[in-house]
């Protein structure tokens, strides 16, 4: 679904840009704050993203369309370089490349914590599992496709992600 | 508004809140540099969580993917540098004899089997002295050279 979507993007079609953006504006935005990046700078930067992501497109320099990670890395570039301009000290986070960016050596989570939090997600049912790499697999699926994907309500379904998230940031070790 | 607490910000963070919540939480944020601090680390762990679901997915089916049966094992940190790997430890301890040790994850999320990613150990000489261990970076399996 979020590859016909794209698609579409990548011909010009501007409501499926419309759907791409609400899908993937937060998480670009939060993918900013997590690097340093303030609340207000994180919206502009994103904003500025998906405007550069369209102008390439429609100057037909677009020729795949990998979401989140694409415009995540677009606006990391322009806080970057905003920093810099600015002469603001960028957070060594603000280095880091996005979870599923081409460039992956760099990475929120060392092996110790990656492991522990593995450990933590295995002591979950096999359906709560399921439910949590579907919900953070990629392609940024609503809590509504989520919830009919695994025949739950959508109450049950955020309440799940929740409870489970909730125990991965405690192996996490930083709340 | 009143600072934020953890579960406004866990929300925040997911993508939960209504529009107007959101925009009230982060203009506070942008004017509250304690506030400020405690949704960028919330937004850290978000972040963690899709690294955290991509390596489980990665993993061979659901609950039966092959793990190194060593789990937990300590090693001596001399072992890291007689492979000469010079990456920082996962995590050090002091031991009971006084020597530090490593806490080695000995989790390998790609090779297929402990006799693939052994033989491709030792093909590139990355043993560890007890002759038997492949080790890991951050990212890749030093053992068979493939991301994990
Ligand atoms: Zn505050």
């Amino acid at each position: 679904m979020a590859g016909s979507t794209e698609a579409r993007a990548l011909r010009g079609d501007d409501a499926a840009w419309n759907a791409l953006v609400q899908a993937h504006d937060h998480r670009v935005v939060v993918a900013l704050v997590a690097r340093g990046a303030r609340p207000c700078e994180a919206r502009e930067c994103a904003q500025e993203a998906w405007m550069r992501l369209v102008q390439q497109q429609r100057e037909g320099r677009l020729a795949e369309l990998q979401l989140p990670g694409l415009a995540i890395r677009q606006a990391r570039f322009i806080w970057l370089e905003r920093c810099r301009r600015a002469g603001t000290v960028v957070p060594l986070d603000g280095l880091r490349e996005p979870a599923d960016g081409a460039g992956s050596e760099d990475r929120m989570l060392d092996r110790a914590r990656l492991g522990r939090t593995l450990r933590a997600l295995d002591r979950e049912s096999d359906r709560d599992r399921a439910l949590f790499e579907a919900a953070y697999g990629g392609e940024g699926p609503s809590h509504a496709d989520l919830a009919d994907r695994f025949g739950l309500s959508l109450q049950r379904t955020r309440q799940i992600l929740s409870e489970v998230r909730q125990r991965l940031k405690a192996a996490l070790g930083d709340g | 508004m009143t600072h934020l607490t953890d579960d406004h910000i866990a929300a925040w963070a997911a993508g939960e809140l209504a529009p107007a919540e959101r925009d009230a939480l982060e203009a506070h944020a942008d004017a509250c540099a304690d506030c400020a601090a405690r949704l960028s680390a919330g937004a850290r762990a978000e972040e963690a969580m899709y690294e955290v679901a991509a390596a489980s997915a990665a993993r061979a089916p659901s609950g039966t993917g092959w793990r190194w049966p060593l789990a937990g094992l300590a090693l001596a940190a001399a072992a890291l540098i007689a492979v000469g790997l010079s990456q920082r430890p996962a995590e050090t301890t002091e031991s009971h004899d006084g020597a530090a040790r490593v806490d080695v994850s000995v989790e390998c999320m790609s090779a297929p089997d402990l006799h693939t990613c052994e033989a491709d150990a030792l093909r590139r000489g990355l043993m560890t002295e007890s002759g038997r261990i492949p080790r890991y970076d951050r990212a890749v399996c030093v053992g068979c050279g493939r991301d994990s």
